[in-house]
């Protein structure tokens, strides 16, 4: 009788017939080792995996006895002499009991005795549905650090056939993991559905597939779990969110420049398999790509594990719903990163300096008032001071020492002012470094802002950020312009005009855009547009003398601002207000250093070249 | 041969490994068919010829002598260092017995096994300087050595002369030499496979691996080294089942408990036992001799190995003296001519072991090299190790 088998476990059969029968061509033994492999009428193996083998391979498809570690060192025997051996597992769990056959036996014996074993060892794996502590098991990171064992894990028909064909073909010991919940899939979604090929391939060992591109979220996969994932990037498109699934394939070695592409774009990444969470294969994967693959700097979010609890495998099906990740577990995780669903509503706008323009408002308290009014201007200022000052935002200090740069100013001073018309100052050589330094991918959260939640009226709710709204890939500098009133009845006001686009700015014409902007400050020319959009804002409080300012952050769409203490004897004080939610201690410490850094050691651009 | 006596159950329950096996051996055809055989019935299949004889003599003698140099120089060798004293009667009889394409699966107390395929392989080609170089570059962990540093001392495998390797755990011998004799009886190639285990491996689960032999009449001998010793833990701290060979009654396996100190004895039954096993019979053979060593060489063994009994095998049952014995009572050789012999080895030994010394330690990044046979593996490893481009 012949078996039926589903997508996944057919084409496993196809290829080891297939296999079976090309090596035995080319004269070379090969055989296929395990519990019950071998049975009549198509029931070969716990799963038929082997069903009509040993019809088609007679002596070749050996039933063995109940000892795993008699399995593989059998298959050790054998496959040292020449023979090229499949050994099956009946189930993923019982490959302890051939443990130290693999791990002390067969794993290094390549590296110890130079020789090489032709050895795939495939083990039915993961859940199926209340099978219980001893039949359900993730074995990949009982393997994972053992160096010279292959591990792979095909989730589709297409790479099991054609991973097991790479695995047959080659000397290195292969741990193959396949998933019993696939063995009895019927049918695959569209995405994961490949036509197999009548002709002979292969699908080569250390490459991902790329299952679906995106650009705001890196999901990485394997096995079963694959199709939880795809879930859960189906439920995130709904959401908003874009997200890019990899399809491991190969757990040892792995496809490290797929996902190193894939993160650098979207900043965050997410592992998803029904290993357990704890100790799993994610945990190792992400130290790896971290810190061995460069990916640190990369992150936008801390990069999750989406496993299993780290609980031994229950029985029962609540339990084990409990258990199991799940495509809504991957939704989850990707939410974490985000903050919450991302709504689209237009930013408050909170330029202080706009006040300025503002018409004084006569007020009435009714009889008996002894006011003296003040400006809708200054209510708004204090309104948005006050609202920000909630903010949970900190400062940073660092001394600067301007040696290098005065002696910039000393040579420059003159020519520029004769060229230009500009005096130069202090300020746009600090505004170049921050354009500079500011624009490095490790400083990539400064430029960023988040989508705050609205209260009513339009109050900000600091504790719930939603998420990242935009992290900007340009730098406008927001510059605190005092404007001093010639009339002591009239109270100063303090303008904030932005130079746009300051990264791109060569530092002589950062210095003109400068003191043009200052220069339409104090003329009452400066347009509303040139206040927008800043990044960052830069305070000059040290010319009145003052060694040290508190910047507040009265941008909600800037998360810092420096303020420029007084340059006494070439040292001044940099203090940056930043936005703790966004940014932490180190991140501010490592901007504030490398901003030192680049003034301290300003190279002498040629001024007068650029 | 002579009629079989059945031993008794009286026999078994006063069972003397030092006693009852000088002038008999045991045979064990099924289960309590356990019988006496007279060693006298093994004359038939020891050798005669003097050539034999001397060849026998010089293996046991430079696996001895080889192993106490590097007792003397334990000081610079690298790890530790384990000996077969005692046992090179087992080890060299048995290697001697089977042709060299036969495939050994040798333990750490079987440096004889080498040393006496070592002289077919280097005439053949196989190896291309004496195994004794070798075995000095082996344990001085030399980049030219079997294991080019990756493993030291008895740990070898030297694939060109079809020699695995061991790995500690001794029991796992049993698995992979199944696996190896049945793809000899696969390819209908006329080789059996011979595996060594200690008696301490006979209550491993490896050691139910040779249920499977007798499942697929596997082309197998396995012998057992029983040096009465596990480390510090005796024989009879862990089994009532003595002699061991009475395990193999439960397997349904042919087994023999023989003198293993006795090298013409173990000879003579290796070469029975090759005709069984190539008959498709697996056969299990007890060879008892006593550990005139430590473990390991740092094993002050003195300590709790009873002096008595260390005496006793060391006087009547050391095989190298008892079989320089036989050959001078036999006149085959002098006492002369064994003089000259060990200081032809000594010269050998010494060149050799000048050899090895001269020879280069392995390069810090040979430890990144030949992990895995797949060049993609061995990339990737090399990457993680941080070793190759990323």
């Amino acid at each position: 009788m012949k078996m039926e088998l589903k997508p996944y476990a057919r084409e496993i059969n196809s290829a080891l017939r297939g296999d079976m029968r090309r090596f035995q061509e080319l004269s070379v033994e090969i055989l296929i080792l395990g519990e019950d492999v071998c049975r009549p009428a198509g029931k070969d193996g716990a799963f038929n995996i082997t069903s009509g083998l040993p019809e088609e391979f007679p002596g070749r498809v050996k039933n063995t006895i109940l000892n795993e570690s008699t399995i593989i060192g059998v298959g050790a025997g054998m496959a040292m002499r020449g023979a090229r051996v499949v050994i099956e597992m009946q189930f993923a769990d019982f490959v302890t009991d051939g443990y130290k056959m693999i791990v002390n036996y067969i794993a290094g014996i390549y590296y110890r005795n130079g020789i090489g074993l032709s050895i795939v060892i495939r083990l039915p794996s993961g859940a199926t549905g209340s099978a219980g502590p001893f039949h359900s098991t993730c074995p990949e990171m009982l393997f994972f650090r053992e160096p010279g064992l292959l591990i792979l894990s095909p989730a589709t028909p297409y790479d099991a056939k054609g991973l097991l064909r790479s695995a047959i073909r080659q000397d290195t010991p292969t741990i193959f993991i396949e998933w019993k919940r696939l063995y009895g899939m019927p049918e695959y979604p569209k995405e994961l559905d490949f036509e197999i090929p009548d002709e002979d391939y292969t699908v080569p060992i250390g490459k991902a597939r790329m299952v679906r591109t995106g650009n705001d979220i890196t999901i990485v996969s394997y096995g079963v779990m694959l199709l939880e994932a795809l879930g859960g990037c189906n439920i995130l498109r709904e959401k908003g969110i874009s997200a890019e699934l990899i399809d491991l394939r190969s757990l040892m070695p792995f496809d490290h420049e797929a996902v190193s592409a894939s993160v650098k774009k979207t900043g965050r990444l997410i592992v998803a398999h029904e290993d357990k969470e704890v100790g799993g294969y994610g945990a190792a994967f992400i130290q790896l790509m971290s810190q061995r693959f460069g990916l640190f700097d990369y992150f936008d979010a801390e990069p999750l594990v989406v496993g299993a609890k780290f609980t031994p495998h229950p029985h029962n099906p609540v339990l084990e719903r409990e258990y199991l990740p799940n495509a809504e577990d991957v939704v989850k995780a990707a939410e974490k990163m985000f903050g919450e669903k991302i709504y689209a509503v237009s930013p408050v706008s909170t330029s202080a300096g706009t006040a300025q323009a503002l018409p004084v408002e006569k007020v009435d308290d009714g009889p008996g008032s002894e006011l003296i009014p003040i400006s809708v201007g200054q209510k708004i200022i204090a309104e948005i001071l006050t609202r920000q000052w909630q903010r949970p935002h900190i400062h940073s200090d660092a001394e600067v020492n301007f040696r290098n740069i005065k002696i910039e100013i000393d040579l420059g001073k003159e020519k520029l002012a004769k060229e230009t018309g500009v005096n130069l100052t202090y300020t746009p050589f600090i505004a170049y470094a921050v354009s500079r330094v500011l624009m490095r991918k490790r400083f990539r959260k400064l430029r960023a802002y988040f989508e705050e939640t609205i209260k009513e009226k339009g109050k900000i709710d600091w504790a719930h950020p939603k998420g990242i709204k935009e992290i900007r890939d340009f730098v406008n500098i927001s510059i605190a312009v005092a404007i001093e009133s010639d009339d002591p009845e009239k109270d100063d006001g303090l303008l904030v005009p932005v130079v746009k686009n300051a990264h791109e700015l060569s530092f002589v014409d950062m210095a003109k855009k400068i003191s043009e902007l200052a220069e339409k400050c104090r003329g009452g020319k400066l347009l509303p547009d040139e206040q927008k959009d800043g990044v960052i804002t830069i305070t000059n409080v040290g010319i009145y003398g003052v060694l040290r300012g508190n910047p507040i952050l009265t941008e909600t769409k800037q998360m810092a601002s420096i303020a420029v203490g007084e340059i006494k004897k070439n040292v001044g004080i940099l203090t940056l207000a930043f936005d703790h939610r966004m940014i932490n201690g180190m991140l501010a410490g490592r901007f504030l250093q490398a901003l030192k850094e680049y003034l301290e050691n300003w190279e002498g651009i040629d001024i007068f070249k650029d | 041969m002579n009629v079989a006596l059945k031993v008794t159950r009286e026999e078994i329950k006063n069972f003397d490994y030092f006693r009852d096996l000088e002038h008999r051996f045991i045979e064990i055809r099924g289960p309590n068919q356990m019988y006496w055989r007279q060693k006298s019935d093994l004359e038939k299949f020891m050798p005669k010829d003097r050539e034999t004889l001397l060849f026998l003599l010089r293996s046991m003698m430079i696996t001895r002598m080889a192993e106490e140099k590097i007792e003397r120089i334990a000081g610079q060798v690298p790890g530790s260092a384990f000996f077969g004293k005692g046992n090179e009667a087992t080890s060299c009889g048995i290697a001697a017995a089977l042709n060299y394409d036969d495939l050994p699966f040798p333990l750490h107390r079987d440096a004889g096994c080498d040393f006496v395929r070592g002289v077919e392989a280097f005439k053949r080609g196989d190896i291309k300087v004496p195994l004794i170089k070798l075995f000095f570059a082996q344990y001085l962990s030399k980049a030219n050595s079997p294991c080019r540093g990756k493993d030291g001392n008895i740990h070898w495998g030297i694939p060109e002369m079809n020699r695995p390797p061991m790995i500690s755990p001794l029991g796992t011998n049993i698995p992979v030499s199944v696996g190896a004799a049945f793809f000899e009886k696969l390819r209908k190639s006329g080789r059996i496979v011979y595996g060594f285990i200690g008696d301490g491996a006979t209550q491993t689960g490896d050691f139910q691996g040779l249920n499977q032999a007798v499942a697929w009449n596997c082309p197998l001998i396995t012998f057992i080294d029983n040096n009465q010793w596990s480390f510090r833990t005796t024989l009879q701290e862990q089994t009532a089942a003595i002699p061991l060979s009475r395990k193999a009654e439960a397997f349904g396996m042919r087994a023999f408990t023989i003198d293993g100190t006795d090298i013409l004895a173990v000879y003579a039954l290796t070469k029975i036992a090759r005709k069984i096993a190539l008959s498709g019979n697996p056969v299990l053979i007890e060879s008892v001799t006593f550990r005139l060593a430590g473990h390991s060489v740092y094993d002050s063994y003195k300590e709790y190995v009873p002096a008595g009994d260390l005496e006793k095998w060391q006087k009547k049952r050391d095989p190298i003296s008892g079989f320089q014995n036989h050959l001078k009572e036999t006149g085959v050789v002098s006492e002369k001519e064994i003089e000259a012999l060990a200081d032809e080895i000594e010269k050998e030994i010494d060149e050799a072991l000048e050899w090895a010394k001269n020879s280069p330690d392995p390069k810090p990044q040979d430890l990144y090299a030949d992990v895995a046979a797949n060049p993609e593996l061995q990339k990737f490893i090399e990457i993680l190790c941080g070793r190759a481009e990323k």
